[in-house]
C-alpha cells in the first residue's frame, strides 16, 4: 500500500490483529490450560508522516529502497478496566450528537476539533466551565453564530404521551404553552425529544414541588410516574440546568370515583349479573 | 509471497515457546522476543490489515524491502477465561 493513511487506522489495525490472536489463544485454552499471554507489544515502522490540508497526520510506509523514512515506534502494553476508565471518555458522551449533526458547518466543526470538542456534550461542558465569548474567539466563530448553535442544540421534548402504566399510550394533547390534559387514572407520562439525557445524568421531575418517579429516561425519552388523581405544575431538571416547565390539567368533567369508599377499594368493573340472571 | 496477517504471525510464534506436556521437563515462562519483521498494509472490506511477518525475501540485486522492528513479551498463564491483553 503506497498510499498514506490516517494515524488511527494504523493503530486500529494493529490492536484489531492483537485483539485476533487474543481470540485465537482463548480457543486454544479450553484444550490447554496453560497458555501464554502477550503483555507488551511494540513495533518499529519505518513510515513517511504527512500532513494533509485539514490537519490530518497521515502515514505512509517506507516502500523498498526508499531511503529518509521516519521511524515511529508504537508500543501497546496491558492495561485494566479501571485504568481504561480513567483514561478514555464516558460512553454516553461519545454518544451524544456530533457537532455538524447539531447544525455546525464543517469548518466550524474542525475548529472545535482542534480545541478538544467532537460533540454537543463537550460543548457544553466547555461552556460550562468558560462563557460563549471566550469560546467563539478561540474557535474564530461568530459569538452570535455560537449562541445560536448552542441554543438549537438544547434539549428539546417535542411530543408527549400519557396513559396508565400497562397500556399503549397515545399521544396527549400538547397545546401552547405546555399544557397537557389529562384523565383521572393517568398516571404514565412518556415525553419523548432530543438530548433528553446525557452523561447517565438522570432528569428531575417535581409535580408542584414534589418530587415524582422517574421510571425510565434515555436520550430521546424520558417515562415519568403521575399521581394519577390530580394535576399540577411539572417541572423537569435535565442534564444542562434546562428546567422544562408542563402544566398537567386535570379533566374535571371526568367522574369521580365512587363516593362509597368505605371497603377501600371498589369492585372492578364486573358484568351485570342481573342482567345474567334474567 | 503472502505475508500472514499479524496476528497469524504471532499465533506462529507463541506455538513456538510451547513445549509439550512431559513431566519435570523445563517450561518457558516468559519470553522476550526481539524480530526483525517486514510489513505490509492492505485494505480488506474497508478497514486496514497488517500483515507482518519475519523477512523472507533476501537481497541479491536492487530491491531490499524495508525491515522494521518488533518486539513482544508473552509470559504463560493459566487461562481462567480473563482478559489477556
Amino acid at each position: 500500500m503506497t498510499v498514506a493513511t490516517p494515524i488511527e487506522d494504523f493503530l486500529e489495525a494493529i490492536t484489531a490483529q492483537l485483539d485476533k490472536t487474543q481470540d485465537s489463544l482463548r480457543m486454544k485454552a479450553v484444550n490447554r490450560p496453560m497458555t501464554f499471554a502477550i503483555k507488551d507489544f511494540n513495533i518499529d515502522l519505518s513510515v513517511f508522516v504527512e500532513i494533509d490540508r485539514d490537519g490530518i497526520v497521515r502515514l505512509r510506509p517506507s516502500g523498498p529502497n526508499e531511503v529518509g523514512a521516519s521511524i515511529i515506534k508504537i508500543g501497546l502494553t496491558t492495561i485494566t478496566r479501571p485504568m481504561i476508565e480513567e483514561n478514555t471518555i464516558s460512553m454516553e458522551m461519545t454518544q451524544s450528537p456530533s457537532l455538524e449533526d447539531a447544525g455546525f458547518a464543517p469548518e466550524e466543526s474542525k475548529q472545535f476539533a482542534k480545541l478538544g470538542v467532537r460533540n454537543i456534550a463537550q460543548l457544553n461542558r466547555l461552556e460550562s466551565r468558560s462563557d460563549t465569548d471566550s469560546i467563539a474567539q478561540y474557535s474564530r466563530m461568530d459569538a452570535g453564530t455560537l449562541r445560536q448553535r448552542l441554543n438549537g442544540a438544547r434539549p428539546q421534548i417535542n411530543m408527549v404521551k400519557i396513559g396508565t402504566r400497562n397500556e399503549t399510550l397515545p399521544t396527549a394533547d400538547l397545546t401552547s404553552p405546555r399544557r397537557v390534559q389529562i384523565e383521572r387514572g393517568q398516571e404514565r407520562l412518556n415525553m419523548r425529544g432530543r438530548r433528553l439525557s446525557e452523561e447517565g445524568i438522570a432528569p428531575r421531575a417535581r409535580l408542584d414541588g414534589h418530587t415524582l418517579p422517574i421510571r425510565s429516561f434515555s436520550q430521546s425519552h424520558i417515562d415519568v410516574d403521575l399521581p394519577g388523581d390530580r394535576g399540577g405544575l411539572l417541572e423537569l431538571d435535565l442534564h444542562d440546568g434546562t428546567v422544562e416547565v408542563f402544566e398537567i390539567a386535570m379533566d374535571d368533567d371526568t367522574p369521580e370515583t365512587p363516593a362509597d369508599t368505605s371497603a377501600g377499594w371498589s369492585e372492578p368493573d364486573t358484568p351485570d349479573t342481573a342482567e345474567d340472571q334474567s | 509471497m503472502t505475508r500472514p496477517e499479524l496476528h497469524i504471525t504471532l499465533g506462529h510464534m507463541l506455538d513456538a515457546l510451547s513445549v509439550p506436556d512431559i513431566p519435570n521437563a523445563p517450561v518457558t515462562t516468559e519470553a522476550m522476543i526481539d524480530a526483525a519483521v517486514e510489513v505490509s498494509w492492505a485494505m480488506e472490506n474497508g478497514q486496514l490489515v497488517a500483515a507482518i511477518a519475519p523477512p523472507t525475501s533476501r537481497f541479491v540485486y536492487g530491491v531490499q524491502n524495508t525491515i522494521h522492528r518488533m518486539r513482544f513479551t508473552a509470559t504463560r498463564v493459566d487461562f481462567d477465561g480473563e482478559a489477556l491483553l
